[in-house]
């Protein structure tokens, strides 16, 4: 746009010293006699800043009137009266009439525009003093949206060009101060995700999520700065330091080269992309929140800057990561550059991301269970119907003992109200090893459909309910490691012993592909599928069709084998109880590397458990999925972008979906006791597929 | 400026042919509304540019010349103002008072207001 000064106000200050002139102007050619000289109302020109009275607040706005009397003339550029009315300057739109307040020497001490909006007033009727509002630069800033055909990575100084641009040129800021000095114009240089500001909906169409003044104002509230404007210079201060110390004074040409201009590929930008694919779950669960492997990692690297000579590298402690990444040099653009990369091959030198088997601990931060392994815990009931008169509440407790292949210490909660008992019969093998009562039921109005002469049984499933409950099937459960029978009533009741004869749902077996519960969120609930039998029936008030089942002091053990995967079936020492989640094998592929991943433990991939042995014997220090509340994709993908740091480039990665607004730099994030600046990259979370990419800032 | 006297204000009917009747006394009021504007040469002294006037008039001692009576208030009527027989002044006013008086032995009086309608044309 060309604006031209069509309209003037010219006044004289107060104090008489200087003649101040409101330049008003508009796109296109000065019409002949043009510009006009209006008559300016007792107040002409007046501007007031927004006021709040909080210190943080990250963007002051300058809003103002521009007043004139509209006698029915104006004064042309040859001194003669000509006709004019106010309706002239009425602005078609926020940008149409920008306006400037200059003083006796022609400098600039306010710009900004003329506010389109609804005029009202005396179309005809003169004189009469009309009051046109007007808004700041920054104002201006709202109109506009972020451009969402930007690559995906840009700086802060890029963003804040972004938002000069936005301004028209006239009143566009000529000069930017950033309190910080040195410091600032490296906070401007810190890169981010530009797609933090763009909506990605299904069809991959992009939408800018913000404009440009929301832009300023949440860069504003990361770097702690408040955005003002003062004449044609744009200052970011910030309030808890003395004003403008060591300020950081920019032109735009500056700003434009600290923001790597408009090409893309001379941002200097290097991150890495994790794409974890081919979910694993541990125990053949549909349960997300169950133990969650990926069989394949893949980095994807890129480099953006080729003169960005990259040497020096200190590989990180390898105890603490991951997957091991050999050294290699790769050339752009006719520079080097050194990766951190190659996946090495499996098993030399490949480590593995452990991902404890179900201890106490971690089972503890799955819910409400307390649970230590060995002790008896207490969580929540279990309520088959409803109690007609005890309601003593039903107590879910699980027990794992490691060193046996069979389950013990069950343990007996009496009868309330003539309920009848519920035995555990825990079976090694074939052999019952033990009678347990473990735990009472009230019955009455017992009468569900199916009870018939089947025999009664019990089923075991982990869910969040019971028709999406995943059912232990026994599957891969050998039969010398866990065994369940359940009996109800024995030979001394009254109720004569049910007919149990029948297994659990579990083929005890199968030898294979075990799929315990081992590190599953047990704070679900175990299901108890109760079918009557013609006996149950029977004993449980055969006349009744309306009657309930309640069992209180409900107690499960079981052994389990601790190993993801027990393909021989071989009985082992059960002392291990951990496994690790390893690298089988790696390839590369240009700037992509590519890793196979897989469980392993003590008895499973003995070769690559063996990998993680220290050469003194010991387990090497690896870092538990769990940590910092990481869900296990994040793990991974942190371990493995965390993998590329180096003493000269350091990869962050923010987690969070919404990076700018919801960061602060005064909250940072620590990784292995770094405090970092939380930048977020991008992530994608598809079922099976979560790619997470990361970058150096 | 002439002396206008009382004896000169003619009460014509709202078409001007007519005489209606004439005042013993008038005031004439003129008021006009102003602006004040930026100044461009003064920092101190207020600048103002003029805007709307109007005018008003009082009448007392109304002489009728119709003896059948005349409409007052609400209505229209050119007003004249004389030096000897010679017009100086003229406009159109609505009547938007009016106090008549009389008394056995004595010519009915009264006092009118007259609000202005349009300019006072010096004639």
């Amino acid at each position: 746009m060309a604006y031209n000064i069509h309209w003037k106000i010219v006044f004289k200050s107060l104090r008489a010293a200087t003649t101040y002139t409101v330049n008003i102007y508009k796109d296109g050619t000065v019409p002949t006699g043009y510009p006009l000289k209006l008559k300016g109302g007792a107040e002409p020109f007046t501007t007031e800043e927004d006021a709040s009275e909080d210190m943080f607040t990250p963007i002051r706005t300058q809003t103002g009137y521009l007043r004139i009397v509209d006698d029915g003339y104006a004064v042309n550029a040859s001194n003669a009266t000509v006709a004019w009315d106010w309706k002239e300057l009425i602005p078609e739109n926020n940008t149409d009439r920008p306006v400037t307040l200059t003083d006796g020497g022609g400098n600039v001490v306010w710009c900004g525009f003329m506010q389109a909006q609804n005029f009202g007033g005396t179309l005809f009727g003169n004189p009469q003093e009309r009051e046109y509002p007007l808004m700041c630069p920054l104002s201006i800033c709202e109109d506009t949206f972020i451009n969402t055909s930007q690559t995906s990575i840009r700086n802060f100084a890029y963003l804040l060009k972004s938002v000069v641009d936005a301004i028209p040129t006239l009143c566009q800021p000529t000069s930017i101060v950033v309190q910080g000095g040195a410091d600032a114009q490296s906070w401007l240089l810190k890169k981010f995700d530009w797609y933090n500001f763009v909506n990605i909906d299904a069809s991959d169409e992009l939408s800018p999520k913000y404009n440009m003044l929301q832009c300023l104002e949440d860069m504003c509230r990361f770097w702690g700065w408040t955005a003002r404007m003062k004449a044609k210079t744009l200052y970011l201060t910030c309030a808890e330091d003395s004003a403008e110390v060591n300020a950081l004074s920019l032109t735009y040409a500056n700003l434009t080269s600290l923001a790597g201009g408009t090409d893309a590929g001379t941002v200097s930008a290097m991150f890495s992309t994790v794409i974890l694919s081919g979910a694993i779950y541990a125990s053949n669960s549909n349960e997300d929140s169950m133990i969650r492997g990926y069989n394949k990692a893949t980095v994807k690297s890129d480099c953006n800057k080729a003169e960005d000579e990259v040497t020096g590298f200190m590989p990180k402690s390898v105890e603490n990561y991951l997957i091991h990444l050999e050294p290699t040099r790769e050339t752009y653009g006719g520079k080097n550059v050194d990766w951190y990369g190659d996946l090495a091959g499996f098993p030399n030198t490949s480590l593995g991301i452990k991902s404890p088997l179900l201890t106490g601990w971690a089972l503890a931060q799955y819910g409400s269970f307390t649970y230590v392994s060995g002790e008896e815990v207490k969580g929540n009931a279990i309520r088959i119907k409803k109690s007609y008169s005890n309601s003593t509440n039903v107590y879910l407790s699980l027990e794992t003992t490691f060193d046996h292949n069979w389950c013990t210490d069950f343990f007996t909660t009496g009868i309330d109200n003539g309920g009848f008992q519920l035995h555990g019969n825990i079976y090694q093998g074939t052999s019952r090893v033990n009678d347990y009562v473990e735990g009472s039921a009230i019955f009455d109005h017992f009468g569900w459909t199916g009870c018939g002469k089947k025999s009664m049984y019990i089923r075991f499933g982990i869910g969040t309910d019971r028709g999406s409950a995943k059912w232990f099937t026994g599957t891969g459960w050998q039969s010398t490691v866990c065994a369940f029978k359940v009996t109800v009533g024995n030979e001394d009741d009254i109720l004569r012993p049910l007919d149990t004869s029948i297994d659990p749902d579990m083929n005890v077996s199968a030898i294979k592909h075990i799929a315990p519960p081992h590190d599953s969120p047990l704070e679900g609930k175990i299901f108890i599928d109760f079918l009557g039998s013609d006996d149950l029936l029977y004993i449980l008030h055969p006349t009744s069709l309306e009657r309930e089942f309640y069992i209180t002091g409900f107690r499960v053990d079981f052994s389990k084998s601790k190993d993801f995967e027990n393909t021989d079936g071989v009985t082992r020492d059960e002392t291990q109880t951990e496994m690790y989640y390893v690298a089988t094998s790696a390839s590369r592929t240009g700037q992509e590397w590519n890793a196979d991943c897989a469980f392993a433990s003590e008895n499973n991939m003995k070769h690559g458990y063996g990998v993680l042995i220290n050469p003194d014997g010991t387990l090497m220090e690896t870092a538990q999925y769990g940590q910092n509340n990481e869900h296990p994709e994040q793990h991974l993908a942190n371990r493995v972008a965390a993998y590329w740091e180096t003493s000269k480039r350091r990869i962050y990665a923010e987690l969070q979906t919404n990076a700018i607004a919801d960061i602060n730099p005064r909250n940072t994030t620590t990784m292995d006791g770094t405090p970092l600046y939380p930048i977020a990259i991008s992530r994608e979370w598809r079922d099976d597929i979560t790619k997470i990419t990361f970058l150096e800032i | 400026m002439a002396i206008i006297h009382g004896r000169n204000v003619k009460i014509y009917n709202s078409s001007g042919t007519a005489l209606i009747g004439a005042a013993k006394s008038c005031v004439v009021n003129m008021d006009a509304d102003n602006f004040e504007v930026a100044s461009e040469t003064s920092a101190t002294d207020k600048e103002y540019i003029p805007g709307r006037s109007s005018w008003t008039v009082e009448l007392s001692h109304l002489l009728t010349t119709n003896k059948g009576g005349i409409p007052l208030v609400k209505s229209k009527y050119v007003i004249s103002y004389m030096v000897g027989s010679t017009q100086v002044y003229t406009g159109t006013v609505l009547c938007m008072h009016a106090d008549i008086q009389g008394a056995v032995g004595n010519l009915a009086t009264g006092n009118i207001s007259m609000l202005g309608s349009g300019p006072l044309t010096a004639v």
